[in-house]
């Protein structure tokens, strides 16, 4: 269903979602772009560059309790959840969701992440002013899209706006809401969309790194590429379809919380052994499980192409620089184990 | 000037002074800068110098073995002064390429904050110095720029209202160590928030192990840190590091009379002992 809503109409969608659900959107905290719990809709920003944190923090949190023991009692995690929406998803993050959903819903299910998932609604806001890090579109997704969403909301500029359901759920909300789309706003809508995707100028060809990575496991170009990185945990925390975790006790509470590749002690073994111990090799991981392991398992990349790694990193690398320059015939011994 | 930094790179690699050089390259879409590391004389030309080459090398000394050229600014070579002091670097394995130095600037083109009161804009310590030919001091100092005059906001305030400052910063933390893997002098080679067995701080994010986390790292950069700022520059949730570690540095200074990272012959406070100590526990 396509509805299309002025702005105070779509502001009183808002409204009234704040009085149903637990509303999640993003805002201005200060002076970092978060998604929050909000019970305002003077809160919400509107044009926004994506936040700093990707979405995935309310269903993989960076800590979480899976259950309590206190005083010789085990007490399970509250699982059950007050439904929630969460208002202004971009499409880059969207999609994120439901690679994860590979990894937690697809063969094993884990409850902590499903019960979140169940009762959480998307609503997108898809994007017009695409930043310079961007590059969805290289990842089957784009500026416009609504993959994962339950609603889109297009914003077609001079304050209307062209809501297009996808789920039951969706259409459920936009129902008896604003006017009819007639073929002029389409067009509109079509126009910006094309706009905004010719304004994405990273363009990466992932097609080709699957053989690259598999021809290129041992190459000594690895050496080179992990020189500057300084293995901080900022582009795996801050990626949206990273999903590693630790477990840990912390004072009667078994706790999951953030973990990455990219630290030490993250395949550091009760033995001592360390089989990813060096720089290289943990740099290299996140490339492998993303554009590799991952693509071999589960036929797709684990990328969506939102650019949080690149504008984050403190020293500047660029993975799809890395990627692009990782030699198309590296001469590499066959891999072993 | 970048001239005459390549051409001294040049010269250093081509007289096998040196295997490689760590400095500063145009980022990709040459907005901004990246650290690069070359090794051969045809690779110097990738070498550039601006006011966006805010990285502080000296973190790389440690991992790359043998003879190392490194492009330097004065509170770099802090750094690597501290380093020497903490017998961490052999300064016959190293050459500096020192750069007199106006100012750095933050993405957005805002000049580094640490640049305010910067006293060593020609570098204290070198093997080849380069020369800027403008006449030095392009930013005028203000009145408040005074070495602490960033903590005069927190110490006006009472002890509750700065537990309640930090507590908020603290909170925010998502526990990604980029403050610690970009500082040169944080070189454990194991972290004590690694540790696992005792656990001295709890692993996840949580207010409670953030704090531990944070207040941690600034003792143990206490006499040590050197003000390259580079941890505040990094941390993805503006926690204003530069502040807890200025405040130690200003108490070591009163109590010692000691600013790290400027005499490479000097001990560092923690390290030292005198009968004079004023600390009567001490003594
Ligand atoms: S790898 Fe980078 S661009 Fe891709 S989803 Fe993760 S943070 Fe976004
Ligand atoms: S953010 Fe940059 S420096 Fe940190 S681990 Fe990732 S690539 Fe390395
Ligand atoms: S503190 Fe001084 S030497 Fe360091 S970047 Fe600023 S002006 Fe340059
Ligand atoms: S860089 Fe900031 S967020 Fe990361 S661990 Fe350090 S203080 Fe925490």
């Amino acid at each position: 269903m396509k509805r299309l809503l002025k702005k105070e109409e779509l502001n009183r969608l808002l409204l009234g979602l704040m009085k149903e659900y637990d509303v999640i959107a993003p805002i201005d905290e200060e002076g970092l772009i978060l998604f929050r719990p909000v019970t305002k809709v003077e809160q919400v920003l509107w044009d926004y560059p994506n936040s700093l944190k990707p979405v995935k923090e309310f269903f993989l949190p960076p800590r979480e309790v899976l259950f309590q023991f206190k005083r010789g009692k085990v007490q399970p995690a509250n699982l059950s959840l007050k439904k929630r929406v969460i208002w202004g998803v971009r499409p880059c993050d969207a999609r994120s969701l439901l690679l994860l959903d590979k990894v937690f819903l697809d063969s094993t299910q884990d409850v902590y992440y499903r019960e979140k998932r169940k009762s959480t609604l998307l609503v997108g806001l898809s994007c017009n002013h695409p930043e310079k890090s961007c590059f969805c579109t290289s990842f089957a997704s784009g500026p416009h899209h609504k993959e994962g969403m339950d609603l889109l909301i297009a914003d077609l500029e001079e304050g209307i706006f062209l809501l297009e359901s996808n789920s039951p759920e969706g259409e459920q909300l936009l129902k008896g809401r604003g006017k009819e789309v007639n073929k002029i706003d389409e067009k509109i809508r079509t126009k910006i969309k094309e706009k905004t995707e010719r304004k994405i100028e990273r363009k990466l060809k992932p097609s080709q790194f699957l053989e690259r990575l598999t021809n290129g496991f041992d190459s000594s170009y690895w050496e080179k590429a992990s020189r500057q990185c300084i293995s901080c945990g900022i582009c795996r925390y801050l990626c949206p379809t990273c999903h590693c975790f630790d477990i840990a006790d912390e004072e009667g509470e078994r706790v999951r919380f953030w973990d990455g590749c990219s630290f030490r002690n993250f395949t550091k073994m009760t033995s001592g052994e360390n089989p990813r111990f060096g720089k290289r090799e943990r740099f290299k991981q996140w490339y492998y499980h993303k554009f590799g392991y991952f693509k071999e398992n589960h036929g797709v990349f684990l990328c969506v192409g939102c650019g949080r790694c690149l504008r984050n990193c403190p020293v500047k690398i660029d993975f799809s620089e890395v990627l692009q320059q990782l030699p198309a015939q590296a001469q590499t011994p066959a891999r072993e184990g | 000037m970048l001239e005459q930094l390549r051409k001294k790179a040049k010269e250093l690699l081509k007289n096998k002074e040196v295997e490689v050089i760590i400095g500063y390259q145009k980022s990709n879409n040459n907005s901004f800068t990246t650290p690069c590391f070359i090794e051969s004389e045809d690779g110097v030309d990738r070498l550039t110098w601006d006011e966006h080459c805010v990285y502080n090398l000296s973190l790389y000394l440690k991992e790359v073995k043998g003879k190392v050229g490194i492009v330097a600014k004065g509170c770099d070579v802090k750094s690597i002064v501290a380093l020497m002091q903490e017998n961490q670097i052999d300064r016959d394995r190293i050459k500096i390429i020192a750069l007199e130095c106006q100012a750095q600037v933050d993405q957005e083109g805002q000049i580094l904050e640490k640049c305010r009161t910067c006293q060593v804009h020609i570098p204290g310590m070198y093997d080849e110095l380069v020369r800027s030919k403008t006449s030095p001091s392009k930013i005028e100092s203000k009145e408040s720029d005074k070495e602490y005059s960033v903590l005069e906001e927190l110490e006006a305030k009472s002890t509750p209202e700065r537990w309640q400052f930090w507590q908020r910063q603290f909170e925010k933390c998502i526990r990604c160590y980029a403050c610690r893997q970009v500082c040169p002098l944080c070189y454990c080679s194991e972290c004590i928030s690694e540790k696992t067995a005792p656990q001295w701080i709890l692993p996840s994010p949580s207010l409670k192990g953030n704090t531990t986390w944070n207040i941690v790292r600034a003792f143990h950069l206490a006499g040590r840190c050197i003000d390259c700022g580079e941890c505040e520059r990094v941390c993805p949730v503006n926690i204003p590091l530069r502040r807890l570690n200025k405040k130690m540095e200003k108490e070591i200074q009163t109590m010692f009379n000691y600013v790290p990272g400027l005499d490479s012959k000097k001990k560092p406070p923690l390290v030292d002992f005198r009968v004079d100590d004023p600390q009567e526990f001490i003594r």
